[in-house]
């Protein structure tokens, strides 16, 4: 199932109901992702920017780098229907009993969840590397726009080259 | 003859979420807009990527697809989801 959710969800109630759904299943793999408080560096020319080794970030970020909140914008056809059709891949190349995906679109707070993957499968394996590629799918080839709200103003968010060459590698694999 | 754009994202903060154009009579690409968009606004030049894609009635196509009279062409700049 593929939702985009306007509004707060439960990742772990969803996690619950998904693998109880699905009957035959050895292994249920997940993963959340969270809005961080911290921002990421911005792209420099070049196109590396994020991937670059940073100094470690302060338990308590300064003030002009905390992020309030993040807006992520979709289209309303291509985002469901493209998802749906990855989905529809990673089920077939791994031989998936089920998948769910819940994204987040509107505005979301720090700490919040913004997406759910969660994959079933007979074996671990199979549930681990479809949860890993359809997070990697989503990072760089769903039609989401990602803005960040910090206390120093708005910006938006282009996927790091790390985050391209992590999808990269499904496609050298195929 | 007219078609709509979207913008989305980055763009969209440029150009507005959306505008018309006039096309003109004879065959005309989504590369032909990129290129009179980019002509005639220096902030949809500036904030263009190589990663754009282009969506033509909700479908992405190649830069030489056909434009149509009441197509619907959306400019999507690099997706970041997750």
């Amino acid at each position: 199932m593929i939702r985009l959710a306007a509004e707060p969800f439960d990742p772990y109630a969803a996690i619950q109901a998904f693998a109880e759904s699905c009957a035959g299943a050895g292994a249920v793999a997940s993963f959340i992702g969270l809005v961080r408080l911290t921002s990421v560096p911005p792209l420099e020319k070049g196109g590396r920017g994020g991937d670059q080794p940073q100094p470690p970030a302060p338990a308590e970020p300064p003030e002009r780098d905390r992020v309030l909140a993040i807006r992520l914008e979709h289209h309303p056809v291509l985002t469901v229907e493209m998802i749906a059709a990855a989905a529809g891949v990673a089920v077939r190349r791994w031989s998936l009993i089920d998948a769910l995906i819940i994204h987040r679109v509107g505005e979301i707070a720090v700490g919040a969840p913004v997406v759910l993957v969660a994959m079933a499968a007979v074996h671990r394996r199979e549930a681990f590397a479809a949860c890993d590629h359809l997070m990697d799918y989503l990072k760089t080839e769903a039609p989401f726009w990602k803005k960040e709200i910090t206390t120093a103003g708005e910006r938006w968010i282009e996927p790091t080259e790390r985050d391209y060459m992590d999808a990269a590698r499904w496609r050298a694999a195929e | 003859m007219t078609a709509r754009l979207e913008f989305y994202g980055q763009l969209g903060d440029v150009m507005g979420r959306e505008r018309k154009i006039a096309l003109p009579a004879e065959a005309y690409r989504i590369e032909d807009i990129v290129r009179r968009l980019a002509h005639e606004h220096d902030e949809f030049r500036d904030a263009m990527s190589v990663r754009m894609r282009v969506a033509l009635n909700d479908r992405i196509v190649e830069p030489a697809a056909l434009v149509r009279d009441g197509d619907v062409v959306a400019f999507l700049p690099p997706f970041s989801g997750g």
